[in-house]
């Protein structure tokens, strides 16, 4: 008799610590940002933290994940560009 | 790390995901290729590919464009523009309660230095300029000279486009130099002018308030003994001016000019409906609206039809998007020197 001799099945990883830096992280850029208001200046050096946080978030979740594809890391920086022309703009008001 | 996505893998899977989503087919061809995954666009909204971001971010920076091109025309004027609600007698009261809180003396308003802030700031819009030195070089305590003050120290904090006075003062506080000159025990008295006109196109709130202590009292910290002329130029970053103590360059000049003070040197000329940052946000709040509704819309697809991509997360980019959202509603306006 044969035994079925069952694959190990493979551990999934657990994204969840990964998503509570992100909200660490980027709530503390954000919360940064907002508090640095009206020095203009600390508020772009938060805006620059904020996007290279989250492209190396990005980054570091997908090799742990899913594996790194370089549209991924273009999509995560198309994120990152995103927020800072939209945080930069707003600063001009 | 790097390896090319298994087109064959996602393709599979397709046909179920369009089953289920047969709505799909009355929206015309080129927007679902923009707005819902499908085979065309590898099972990937091309709004929310790297391309979709950058665009959205082209688009952000071209309606910033229009936005200051608009602001700029005369007939957006009543409409547009930093109306103010903010008057002399409260930026004093404020002021003083800061100074309370220090355990120190409150300012009390001089009619030569509220001529002085109130030259400086018909000055910045006269010349259309936002700084402590004008275009042509005058400095402010050229201005506190010109109305006939004579002071042992002075200091000069601007203030643009607030919209009231506790958040102008909560700005300053939040600025070393401005509360420097706030909460400074050096100074006596403060005179303090609040116009509206036309900066660089906009319609604009300037405050100037202006700080000293009448020359002849002695300084409360190192400055007891004004001997040799001390001139302290003001930088843009700084916020403050220190004073200079040449009594006999004050008595050569000449006797204030051109400046009409009012009772309150406070000017109100149009109430704008509606401020730049509000219509930017406006625009911002539906472009971004739009990228979340497809984020999530692509987000349900992939988990009801367990489509296996490589891709980046949408969880990720919703929250970023979002806490961008509730940034730009808890920006406020206004911006110092």
């Amino acid at each position: 008799m044969i035994k079925n001799k069952k694959k190990p099945a493979q551990k999934k990883y657990d994204s969840m610590p990964d998503y509570l830096l992100l909200l660490l992280g980027g709530g503390l850029g954000f919360a940064g940002f907002i508090m640095s208001w009206p020095q203009t200046s600390n508020q772009q050096l938060w805006i620059l933290y904020l996007a290279v946080f989250y492209v190396l978030w990005g980054i570091v979740h997908h090799a742990r994940t899913d594996g790194l594809q370089a549209k991924v890391i273009a999509e995560y920086v198309g994120v990152a560009i995103l927020l800072t022309a939209t945080l930069t703009m707003a600063l001009q008001y | 790390m790097f390896y090319k996505s298994k087109s064959k893998n996602v393709s599979s899977q397709v046909s179920a995901a369009q089953k289920k989503s047969c709505y799909h087919e009355h929206m015309p061809s080129r927007l679902q290729h923009w707005l819902l995954p499908h085979q065309g666009n590898q099972q990937r909204p091309v709004l929310i590919q790297s391309r979709g971001f950058l665009l959205v971010s082209m688009i952000i920076g071209v309606w910033s464009l229009v936005l200051f091109a608009a602001l700029r025309l005369p007939q957006l004027h009543q409409i547009l523009g930093y109306g103010s609600q903010i008057t002399v007698p409260q930026v004093l009261t404020e002021t003083n309660k800061q100074r309370t809180q220090q355990q120190l003396p409150s300012l009390v308003i001089d009619e030569k230095l509220s001529q002085a802030a109130h030259a400086k700031a018909q000055d910045m819009f006269a010349q259309q300029y936002w700084a402590h030195t004008s275009p042509n070089g005058t400095q402010p305590w050229d201005f506190i000279k010109n109305s006939g003050y004579r002071y042992s120290i002075a200091g000069e904090n601007l203030a643009k486009n607030f919209t009231q006075t506790d958040t102008m003062m909560n700005a300053w506080m939040n600025s070393p130099t401005h509360k420097a000159n706030i909460i400074s025990p050096n100074y006596t008295q403060t005179g303090i002018a609040v116009l509206e006109g036309e900066l660089n196109g906009v319609e604009t709130t300037l405050v100037v308030q202006m700080f000293g202590k009448p020359e002849g009292t002695a300084l409360a910290q190192q400055n007891d003994e004004p001997s040799a002329p001390t001139s302290v130029s003001p930088t843009e970053s700084t916020g403050a001016i220190a004073g200079e103590t040449d009594s006999r360059e004050q008595e050569e000049l000449p006797a204030p000019d051109r400046i009409e003070p009012t009772d309150a040197f406070s000017e109100t000329a149009l109430h704008p409906l509606a401020t730049p940052l509000t219509l930017y946000r406006l625009g911002i709040l539906t472009v971004l609206g739009i990228l979340l509704a497809v984020l999530a819309h692509d987000l349900w697809l992939a988990q009801q039809n367990k489509l296996q991509r490589h891709v980046g997360r949408n969880l990720a980019h919703m929250v970023v998007i979002l806490a961008v959202i509730i940034t730009l509603a808890l920006a406020q306006t206004g911006k110092l020197l």
